[in-house]
């Protein structure tokens, strides 16, 4: 048995070269810590889009080169693991270099990459940026995330908390209650009493974009009434978690 | 309303004769659990091919009326009980969302309790709900629970043997469904599509040492067959076709066959695009390679949470003059369809609501045809639609009595209004993709809730039983006493006549059922059993008529005669 095995991690990896080899041109994937993962070259080297470029258009030309250099293609283009075969194709530059696409894009590789893994191009002049095999561009995050996964802003006084609360406890009789029950019991909605509702997070966004079988309260709702809702089932009916503010809300719109 | 359970695991001495009529031998065999012993019920279905039909005939038309209660027991736990108990050698064996217990099954006395701390951020409907059941094989129980987790005990203690991490946590990935078994291996469904955007899977896992041996996903990776059916491919990247209820495994063609759930995100219009395999499908998969056999998919690029989950039947029917090994599809969307299920080739179906607006049947290629009215485009989008049936069926397991070839089928009518609207802006993996309301329209029909009597061949109704009130989430158990066993949310427990559907026997409980019954022996005893109560939550009720819901603690009755 253990002799097959063996027999079997060859040929595999005589099968990998010849594709390699044969195969001219390759578009494979590889997954980075941070940017999860992403097109790369037969070689392991990055792959990136250009945002000026749009779909089966190039527009990134002269100086917007510099450095780049378009992904061209030799020979017949193949797909290797985790790319989706019907996704590539060529396109024509205008300097007349055949260039490799997938789902249209066209794809460069950056000068300043040397080795599998290095990522040196990533987000360079707000243009530069990997491409994940759906097709889809992975950009920087447009803006940080808050930084508290859970918990967080419960530092109300007494007074206030009372205030957001009753706001809470209106906002839940009209429009809560009927789903969830007027002690948090549950009903056509889940039971809040006892809920999982650590993640304030998850709670807001809940109730301002609905989901499961809850329609979304973010229309209906300010950020006070919201915060005040959140606020008031989780530390109602035995639970017991911080206070969230309007501010908080308005992050997650 | 979190109830305290013993958290270590008590070794409590067992002495349980093995009556006349079991099979000798406290390790299972493959053998065992494809035909298992008269008394047994060692997995979801009792028959791997989850016939849910017990030989016992103790308990007949005659002797009903003597059915009494024997033992009952709390779980001491509130999550949603949609699960079956198993049993085997006089031990039952009951799921948690978080471990397992042990009880004397002629008694209730407890044994052992597995128990896990579940992650925090476990998503509710994996943390407050099970389904499907435990799976007894060599001497050790295999489960699931809501954080993800797949593990092996010691049937024996309790004691866990290994426990393996699947679910993607992060991304709202748990279990809400117990593992079945086929061919050695222990095979899962993660659930989760809804909450975080997951992408369905069916993975096996070795059975002796918990490695994961294959995975089949049910939304294709770039570069799989079927990846090219979505279009932007973009749209396949966020996951959907949860496997959120058992499937089933045939020995006979060595076929894993699983039920996936809707797309995410529910929106379609233009943000995706072809038939965006393999939502709202049935997925027929190879034993040894988890490679696709063949696929029934219900709603081409759905948009109506379409989650064909209920659990398939195999079983060896005569259709049309030919006996055939036909898996038994019970569709979300209203219908019973018969395909073959080593090819997937279409044989019959047949439509049981009294109404269809998405799903309107099947073409000469046996592709289902959709009405295409119904979809939203970006200039409706929250226009309300009429998706009837929406949830004709959901979990409820069927059973099928295979002497009067009958198939016994929970269904409800039950319809919604829905306005779907594009996810909301700056969604992002592990977050709900969801932008849609609905209305339920519980009184749209003579009837909510039902028991179809069902001709396994042929497909023609023999009765029907209007529970009425609420929907029927409840499974059946059939036997060969002439009996169908089912609970329902407004608390009765009823035994109807097989052949005619009249109601030999009933017994009002504490709590609705949403659980599914089982019957079994122990010292030549026959036993029923039932869970009872739970969460009680997505339990549409008539306007009119229903007694307001009642939810409890989760609980098991166990009736036998004196």
């Amino acid at each position: 048995m253990r002799l097959l095995k063996v027999v079997a991690v060859a040929m595999s990896l005589v099968a990998l070269t010849a594709i390699a080899q044969e195969s001219g041109t390759v578009v494979a994937t590889a997954r980075h810590a941070e940017h999860g993962v992403h097109l790369v070259d037969g070689d392991g080297l990055t792959l990136y889009m250009n945002s000026l470029d749009t779909k089966d258009t190039v527009a990134c030309v002269d100086a917007c080169l510099e450095g780049w250099a378009p992904y061209a293609a030799e020979g017949q283009v193949t797909a290797g693991q985790g790319v989706a075969p019907n996704l590539l194709g060529t396109i024509s530059r205008p300097d007349g270099v055949e260039q490799v696409t997938y789902f249209g894009v066209p794809l460069y590789r950056y000068g300043g990459d040397a080795a599998p893994g290095d990522v040196n191009g990533f987000g360079l002049a707000d243009q530069w940026f990997l491409i994940n095999p759906f097709g889809a561009a992975i950009q920087p995050p447009a803006q940080p995330e808050p930084t508290e996964a859970t918990g967080g802003a419960g530092d109300l006084g007494h007074m206030d908390l009372a205030m957001v609360m009753g706001v809470g406890q209106e906002v839940y009789n009209n429009f809560c209650s009927a789903c969830h029950g007027n002690r948090g019991q549950g009903g056509a909605g889940p039971a809040l009493a006892g809920g999982r509702l650590e993640d304030n997070r998850r709670v807001i966004r809940q109730v301002i974009f609905g989901g499961g079988h809850m329609p979304p309260f973010g229309g209906a709702l300010n950020d006070e009434q919201v915060a005040g809702v959140v606020t008031f089932i989780r530390k109602s009916w035995g639970n017991d978690f911080a206070a969230v503010t309007a501010e908080e809300v308005s992050t997650y719109r | 309303m979190t109830f305290a359970r013993r958290a270590s695991a008590k070794r409590i001495a067992l002495s349980v004769a093995v009556a006349a009529s079991l099979v000798v031998g406290s390790a299972q065999t493959v053998e065992e659990l494809t035909n298992p012993a008269p008394g047994e019920w060692p997995t979801f279905g009792r028959t791997l091919d989850n016939h849910r039909f017990s030989p016992l005939d103790q308990i007949n038309k005659e002797t009903v009326s003597d059915l009494r209660l024997n033992w009952s027991i709390s779980l001491e736990s509130a999550i949603d009980a949609q699960f079956s108990p198993v049993v085997y050698d006089g031990v039952m064996y009951l799921p948690a969302a978080d471990g397992a217990t042990a009880v004397d099954a002629a008694t209730g006395d407890r044994l052992w309790v597995y128990q896990v701390d579940l992650a925090p951020n476990t998503p509710p409907f994996t943390a407050g709900r099970m389904r499907g059941g435990l799976v007894v094989f060599d001497g050790k129980v295999f489960g699931t629970t809501g954080d993800g987790r797949v593990f092996a005990l010691d049937a024996s203690n309790g004691a866990e043997l290994w426990s393996t991490a699947v679910g993607t946590l992060d991304l709202s990935e748990g279990f809400s469904a117990g593992p079945i078994f086929a061919d050695g291996k222990i095979i899962v469904g993660p659930a989760g599509a809804d909450m975080g955007g997951v992408n369905g899977r069916v993975v096996a896992l070795d059975s002796e040492s918990g490695e994961i041996l294959w995975t089949f996903n049910t939304v294709p990776a770039p570069g799989e067959p079927g990846f090219e059916t979505w279009n932007p491919p973009t749209a396949a990247q966020y996951g959907g076709a949860s496997a959120w209820t058992p499937g089933v495994y045939d020995p006979v063609t060595r076929t894993v066959i699983y039920g996936t759930g809707n797309a995410i995100p529910w929106w379609a219009g233009a943000h995706r695009e072809g038939d965006n395999l393999y939502v709202a499908s049935y997925v027929a998969l190879d034993i040894d390679t988890g490679a696709l056999k063949w696929y029934h998919q219900a709603v081409p690029r759905e948009e109506w949470d379409i989650d064909t989950i209920n659990t398939p039947v195999v079983a060896d029917l005569t259709i049309d003059g030919q006996e055939r090994r036909v898996a038994i599809l019970a569709l979300v969307t209203g219908y019973v369809v018969w395909v073959d299920a080593d090819t997937g080739e279409l044989l019959q179906w047949e439509g049981y609501n009294p109404e269809f607006t998405i799903h309107l049947g099947y073409d000469e290629n046996g592709k289902s045809i959709i009405n295409d009215d119904m979809r939203w485009t970006e200039e409706t989008a929250g226009e309300v639609h009429l998706v009837c049936p929406l949830r004709w069926v959901d979990y409820e397991p069927a059973a099928l009595d295979p002497e009067r070839g009958i198939y016994f089928r929970p269904n409800t009518h039950e319809c919604y209004e829905m306005a779907n609207n594009p996810p909301p802006a700056g969604w992002q993996p592990g977050e709900s993709a969801i932008n849609a309301a609905l209305t339920p329209l519980p009184d749209r029909f003579d009837r909510l809730g039902g028991l179809t009597a069902i001709n396994a061949a042929t497909g023609e109704v023999v009765w029907d039983f209007p529970v009425d009130g609420y929907s029927q989430r409840s499974g059946v158990v059939a036997t060969a006493g002439g009996l169908v066993f089912m609970g329902s949310a407004d608390r009765v427990f009823r035994a109807f006549d097989s052949d005619t559907g009249e109601v030999l026997w009933q017994q009002r409980l504490p709590a609705y059922i949403a659980g599914n019954p089982i019957s079994y022996a122990v010292d030549g005893k026959q036993y029923v059993a039932v869970p009872v109560g739970g969460a009680g939550n997505i339990m549409i009720a008539r306007q009119t008529g229903a007694p307001e819901l009642v939810t409890s603690e989760v609980m098991v009755f166990v009736f036998s005669l004196p």
